[in-house]
């Protein structure tokens, strides 16, 4: 039977380094994927899931399992990191560009990531934040909203505008794409 | 069904990948804004799935072999924190020990005047210094005949002491270290010199008032 998250935590505080390889594993790639949609920069993507596992580290790890679900602690640190990494400006190499760059890729697929992306990157951050973990991250709403710490029908309202705002920003840059191609 | 209830059900059922219940079905086939919207949110949901995938980091492996050194280093550094503890703690235990020995449990240097069945002040002085020669051993006893008790310790510069005048049995006289027959079993009057310390420092029998020394 697989652990919990917080049976992985406990026994990482006792020095089981395999519990805490587990956790990386467990979580580490979707906090990866969560820092980078929300900052844009695989660096600070990097940057954000290192610096996560990090404080859990800590001795003086401020995470109460009487408050919360240890994903949630996680999440939320993530959070905060990404602000304070966007608050320091632009980043060098948005994930956008980096797509394409990508001639070695499949061209249309490709060219339809780097327009979601920027699409993404432009939504205002709370929307932004709801798309990152209901679609990409694929959490419950009640999830969500105790990450970005607000109301279910708060999230889910935020993800519904959010959607309708992507759809029609990626419509409008993949038409602007194919122009350009066919000119 | 209104637009605003087919647009929440519409958008729920692209995330999940379901289709439309038939009342949604019936009101995407008479809306054309709501039909539009609902091929939109299904485009948009197979790019976010292709995004997901696109998205997983292939240096997995390295990240977590730097975090794990991370943790062997966090590890190390916290036992060496818990046997620095252990260490001051056993120092301050140990220190303690010694300083309560040293200031509870110090040998008398002198004994005191316990062993007296009383204390008689005859007469007594205001404390006054006295000569050194008071603190002599027996041998060398001064004028006034006080002979210096046995570990005492000498008199310190402008020191005053007080003559206290008490019974001493015998066993008091030998802890002065005045030598005593053994079958002897009285008591005798005696002239201590007490110090500032409260400690006996010199003494001399006597039978008469305390007089002027």
């Amino acid at each position: 039977m697989q652990r919990s998250d917080e049976e992985l935590y406990r026994l990482m505080k006792k020095g089981d380094r395999e519990a805490f390889g587990e956790l990386y594993e467990r979580r580490g790639p979707a906090l990866r994927r969560y820092a980078l949609h929300m900052s844009g920069s695989p660096a600070a993507a990097e940057e954000v899931a290192h610096e996560v596992f990090i404080q859990l580290m800590r001795a003086n790890t401020n995470f109460d399992d009487k408050r919360g679900s240890l994903e949630g602690w996680m999440y939320g640190v993530a959070r905060n990191l990404v602000r304070v990494i966007r608050r320091k400006g632009p980043v060098e190499e948005p994930v956008d560009q980096a797509f394409r760059h990508d001639i070695l890729g499949d061209l249309i697929n490709a060219e339809a990531l780097a327009a979601l992306h920027e699409a993404l990157r432009e939504l205002p951050v709370l929307y932004r934040d709801a798309v990152v973990l209901c679609d990409l991250e694929e959490k419950s709403y009640e999830e969500s909203a105790r990450v970005m710490g607000c109301p279910v029908g708060t999230v889910r309202s935020r993800l519904h505008r959010a959607r309708g705002l992507l759809a029609a920003k990626l419509k409008r840059q993949l038409a602007v794409s194919e122009m350009a191609v066919r000119a | 069904m209104n637009c605003e209830f087919a647009n929440q059900d519409l958008v729920e059922c692209a995330r999940r990948g379901r289709f439309p219940a038939a009342a949604l079905e019936d009101h995407l086939a008479a809306c054309d804004s709501c039909r539009e919207r609902w091929e939109a949110e299904r485009e948009l949901t197979s790019h976010l799935r292709a995004m997901r995938i696109a998205s997983v980091p292939a240096s997995l492996e390295w990240s977590k072999a730097v975090l794990l050194r991370e943790f062997d280093a966090h590890r190390r550094r916290d036992r060496q924190i818990r046997w620095m503890w252990a260490m001051s703690s056993a120092a301050i235990l140990v220190l303690s020990v010694v300083a309560v020995k040293d200031v509870w449990v110090r040998p008398s240097a002198a004994p005191s005047l316990s062993g007296g069945s009383g204390v008689v002040h005859a007469r007594t002085y205001a404390p006054r210094e006295y000569p050194q020669e008071s603190f002599a051993p027996a041998e060398d006893a001064g004028e006034n005949g006080f002979i210096k008790v046995p570990f005492a310790l000498d008199p310190a510069p402008g020191e005053t002491f007080e003559i206290v005048r008490t019974q001493l049995d015998p066993a008091a006289l030998t802890r002065m270290g005045v030598s005593v027959d053994p079958t002897w079993t009285g008591t005798l009057q005696a002239d201590v010199l007490v110090g500032e310390d409260g400690l006996a420092h010199a003494v001399r029998l006597s039978n008469d008032d305390i007089g002027e020394n």
